[in-house]
């Protein structure tokens, strides 16, 4: 019998590998599919709870469709900054953006 | 009542993807790696009978944001045009491990201590009720999230605009 507790684990395992991804990689692209990955993670708690536990809302529906503006519009800007970024210094390392260490 | 079978296949492909994601070392591997997972993700929607958001899912991220990443990756391609290295793991990736695993595990623990709760009948009406529930009660973050959108695009073109008046 699938419950929603399999969701939540798969959206959990989903979110840590985002995560990790996000944490442990050089490149400024895959740090952006990483937060990708983690924001579909949350797209699937928003949508099991409203499923399996909403009565009558339907508030995590429409939650879920805010949160994929936010995810298309983070990576348009995301992206454009690390074009801007690779223009400027011809490479795409996250430890080579360190123009603001102090 | 939902399908174990389909449910499995579907976590099977997301974790699989993302896993793939992760370890790959050509990073163009990687963003297609992300578009498996981003399907799987929508067949995760489709076994919960929410069928227009699978298909938001496919047109968004598998349309949308995977065209956008494969064209950044094609713009900020290393010089030398080798693609086999470009997407290496950094100092750091044995506390990302730590915190990742930990993570996941104390998820687990909470969430196994959670109910097994049954999924609700759909109701006949649900895109209608998410139309009137977006236009109604929760119209203003949806135009915040529409100006949110807006200004985004229009500080993406002004970021990415090439320097010609210096």
């Amino acid at each position: 019998m699938i419950g929603l507790t399999h969701y939540l684990l798969l959206a959990a395992l989903l979110f840590a590998i985002g995560l990790f991804n996000a944490l442990a990689k050089r490149n400024v692209i895959a740090v952006l599919m990483g937060v990708e990955l983690m924001l579909n993670a949350v797209n699937i708690n928003l949508l099991a709870f409203n499923r399996f536990v909403g009565i009558s809302g339907v508030d995590g529906y429409a939650f879920m469709l805010i949160v994929l503006v936010v995810a298309a519009t983070e990576v348009a800007v995301g992206l454009a900054l690390i074009i801007k970024h690779f223009r400027e210094s011809g490479n795409s390392d996250v430890t080579h953006i360190d123009w603001l260490k102090w | 009542m939902i399908s174990p079978v389909l449910f499995y296949l579907m976590a099977f492909v997301v974790i699989f993807g993302a896993l793939m994601m992760v370890v790959n070392k050509n990073i163009l591997y990687s963003a297609i790696s992300m578009v498996i997972c981003f399907l799987g993700v929508a067949g995760i929607f489709a076994t919960m009978q929410l069928s227009f958001f699978a298909v938001v899912q496919i047109m968004v991220y598998v349309g949308a944001i995977t065209i956008l990443i494969v064209f950044a990756i094609m713009l900020t391609r290393h010089p030398k045009g080798d693609l086999e290295t470009t997407n290496p793991f950094s100092k750091n990736v044995v506390g990302a491990g730590v915190v990742a695993v930990g993570l996941a595990f104390a998820m687990s623990v909470i969430i196994r201590g959670l109910n097994m709760l049954e999924p609700q009948p759909i109701a006949e009406d649900l895109m209608q009720q998410v139309g009137i529930a977006m236009f109604g009660t929760y119209v203003l973050p949806v135009e915040l999230v529409a100006v949110l959108l807006l200004v985004g695009m229009l500080g993406a073109i002004v970021i990415g605009k090439e320097d010609d008046g210096q």
